[in-house]
């Protein structure tokens, strides 16, 4: 290497693959930056990321839309009780490791009598059995739904953002309540009488 | 292939006492030999230790903290409290899992200190220990985390606390493929340690 420094080679031939090798560790800076800084985040591998992870989740490998789409790692629930069904629903969509969107509306409204949605956790299975019975009041039933959500939010990273409760009885479905998974833990804290741990 | 995920251990702490939980069964591959195991050690007047895992590595392990704890207080005169035993249970644990023969056991330590109340300490066969109000292992702990969120409070009762647990095991009969009829469970107080009914699934 002396040689090539004395004939000053190297500033006219590029000898090491140094694109490469500087985008591979900075590749690597970036995806592990956050195990030195807590405060730094992960950035998702791509510019936009909002705009370009939503394009993942619609189209397939071929590039052809896909019609329909499945969540992965996601809480929705229902039952059905004395005063009709209930359907509760946490709304984060996940693309891998990286946060999709907070705010996606995972029951589709197919028409006044019908909902559709898909994925049930056991963390919110063990809130919903330990809750449940058939004669449940509407108010009860909305709370119990709402609750098994809340918990499984709590528990499971894949599960939160917004907090959707829609009751269906024969006058068809109503939206009963949207809210933030954070807002409710803080409110059912305070009823235990915990403040923020 | 190990069963440590088909076992459970359930444990709750309160302001004034510590209920461990543990099921009853022993299985090989598909086959239950015994469904009245004990899988909750005494260690001492006032620290129980709940383990799950290898059939032959959880009394090997049990036994081996036990006497090696009463060993101490007989040497020095004075006994380990609950944080310093899950210290040394988990130096061991630490230790012999960088060896050739490690144990592969996961379980859960409650006590009750004279100074700091009771204490429950949660620790893994790859020697993760933490303090905690309420814990779980195995697939029927997932089932039962859930519930332990809903329900724990810091002020209840043993009754309280029992009932807590007799809803994590109904659950686990409800929801769980694997069979664990009966439930042993164990309280550590300011009086000591005191032995509760079985859950079992046959009672309401």
């Amino acid at each position: 290497m002396a040689l090539v420094d004395l004939c000053r080679l190297d500033e006219k031939i590029n000898l090491k693959p140094a694109s490469s090798i500087a985008s591979l560790e900075n590749d690597v800076i970036g995806y592990s930056q956050n195990f030195i800084n807590s405060a730094q985040l992960a950035s998702p591998p791509f510019a936009n990321p909002i705009e370009t992870l939503a394009q993942f989740n619609s189209k397939d490998e071929t590039g052809k839309d896909i019609k329909i789409q499945f969540d992965h790692g996601t809480t929705t629930l229902g039952f059905r009780y004395k005063g009709g069904v209930l359907l509760a629903v946490d709304s984060r969509a996940t693309g891998g490791q990286f946060i999709g969107s907070q705010t996606m509306k995972k029951i589709v409204e197919i028409n006044d009598y019908l909902l559709g949605c898909t994925t049930i956790l056991f963390y919110a299975f063990g809130v919903l059995d330990s809750g449940y019975n058939w004669d449940l009041t509407d108010e009860e039933a909305q709370e119990l739904g709402r609750r098994a959500i809340y918990h499984a939010t709590h528990r499971d990273a894949y599960s939160g953002g917004i907090i959707r409760v829609y009751h269906i009885s024969d006058k068809g479905w109503v939206n009963i309540s949207n809210e933030d998974c954070s807002e409710l833990h803080y409110k059912y804290q305070e009823q235990k009488g915990l403040k923020d741990e | 292939m190990s069963n440590i995920n088909l076992q459970c251990l359930l444990g709750i702490q309160c302001n004034d006492f510590v209920m461990i939980a543990a099921d009853q069964s022993n299985s090989h591959s598909i086959m239950v030999m015994k469904d009245d195991e004990e899988k909750i050690y005494k260690i001492s007047d006032r620290l129980v230790m709940g383990v799950i895992g290898d059939s032959g590595d959880t009394t090997q392990f049990a036994e081996y903290i036990a006497k090696n704890i009463q060993l101490y207080k007989m040497r020095n005169g004075y006994e380990l409290g609950p944080t310093a035993a899950a210290n040394f249970t988990r130096r061991n644990l630490a230790e012999y899992l960088r060896s050739s023969t490690p144990y592969f056991v996961n379980l859960l330590m409650g006590g009750y200190d004279k100074e700091n109340g009771p204490e429950l300490y949660f620790m893994d066969y790859l020697a993760s220990s933490v303090k905690v109000p309420f814990a779980a292992h195995g697939f029927g702990g997932y089932l039962s985390l859930s519930i332990m969120d809903r329900y724990h409070k810091k002020d209840a009762t043993e009754d309280e606390a029992y009932e807590i647990l007799q809803m994590c095991v109904k659950e686990v009969h409800k929801r769980l493929f694997v069979s664990l009829p009966n439930f042993q469970v164990t309280v550590v107080n300011s009086d000591g340690i005191k032995v509760l009914p079985v859950i079992s699934s046959g009672a309401k």
